[in-house]
């Protein structure tokens, strides 16, 4: 087998260090936490009518909540999992834009404005692959991962009562909302 | 000793240059163009939207499987790209335009294109599913069922009051619409 290269030998450093299992997603979680904190000000301004949050009780706030996270080793798994497949799911998704790009006209691609039914598809495509993605990567005692759950209790009850139930209601709404789609398109 | 491109790139290979850096730097562009674009954060949070993007970078070049992935599948995406510009040179010398697709024109660049993605993640060059993709017979009759009952419901559902035949519909994808 050949030799690790340097980079390769410098990344099992750090993932012996723990970078990846604890300081990577200490630092993701209070960067999110405390950004959102900082936007939304929901921990009040420094004055009143002032639009400086409150940066110090911000910060404790997020250094708490992200060493919480870290102590959970089943989030900080789901984490690593998730977020590799998440950013695939973006370069994949990027790549498709640039193929489809290539058949539209010169300036930005306008998807959203242009072709409003194959954008929803595409945003419905994306919503479903993070929800999958999710229901991968969070696991059970037993191992299990939330998708496979999902996946055996729909095959294995397939012909019963509340699979059939969710079935026909999705047939039903799907009706109405294509029937009521086209009389306001005939409108 | 002389220096040649095939001992240049086998260097950077020998280095990690493939496995490690250009993932990162691709990865950490592209959250980073994103989160700059999208402004989750609020405007002018820089050092925040920088913070996260080498964060995610440096998740996915932890993991093998996916940075595989992202080398293998990259190169088909641009020979892809090439195919399509060859197609376009080719159809534009017969006079058809090749830019502003829509309608029918534009539906079936879209199935190519995903047909292409798929073909992408799979593998290998073989022209195949990959693996998670792979239908048993079961999921063959189910796919035929549903898209038979598609292609009736859209056939007797649509185009009776309409003047413009499909065909028409199709080949005016082709002209140019900005």
């Amino acid at each position: 087998m050949a030799d690790p290269s340097p980079l390769a030998n410098a990344i099992q450093f750090f993932q012996n260090f723990g970078l990846f299992d604890v300081v990577l997603p200490f630092l993701l979680v209070f960067t999110i936490v405390f950004s959102i904190l900082e936007k939304t000000m929901i921990l009040g301004a420094t004055a009143k009518e002032s639009n400086i949050p409150k940066k110090n009780v911000n910060s404790m706030v997020a250094f708490v909540i992200a060493l919480l996270t870290v102590a959970s080793n089943k989030i900080v798994t789901a984490l690593q999992v998730a977020i590799p497949n998440i950013v695939l799911l973006m370069v994949v998704s990027i790549s498709f834009l640039m193929l489809v790009g290539t058949f539209a006209t010169t300036g930005e691609f306008d998807l959203k404005g242009k072709h409003k039914g194959y954008y929803a598809g595409f945003i419905a495509f994306l919503l479903l692959g993070v929800i999958i993605i999710f229901l991968y990567a969070i696991k059970l005692d037993s191992g299990q991962s939330w998708l496979e759950y999902v996946y055996n209790y729909i095959i294995n009850s397939w012909g019963g009562s509340i699979v059939s139930s969710f079935v026909l209601l999705a047939v039903i709404v799907g009706a109405i909302i294509f029937i009521t789609r086209s009389k306001t398109e005939d409108k | 000793m002389a220096v040649d491109f095939y001992s240049v790139f086998a260097e950077l290979q020998a280095m990690g240059i493939y496995e490690f850096i250009l993932p990162f730097l691709l990865i950490f562009a592209i959250v980073f163009a994103i989160l700059e674009r999208l402004e989750i954060f609020g405007k002018g949070k820089k050092n925040i939207n920088l913070m996260i993007s080498i964060i995610l970078g440096l998740f996915v070049i932890a993991q093998p499987e996916i940075v595989y992935l992202i080398n293998s599948f990259l190169p088909k995406v641009s020979l892809f790209i090439l195919v399509i510009l060859m197609f376009l040179i080719i159809a534009g010398m017969f006079g058809a335009s090749t830019t502003g697709w829509s309608g029918g024109a534009f539906a079936i660049a879209l199935v190519v294109c995903v047909i292409a993605i798929i073909w992408a993640l799979a593998g290998g060059t073989y022209l195949g599913l990959p693996y998670w993709l792979r239908p048993d017979p079961r999921d063959k009759a189910w796919i035929i069922l549903i898209a038979t009952i598609v292609i009736v419901v859209s056939y007797i559902g649509g185009g009776s009051n309409k003047p413009e035949s499909g065909w028409e519909k199709f080949m005016k994808g082709f002209k140019n619409q900005p």
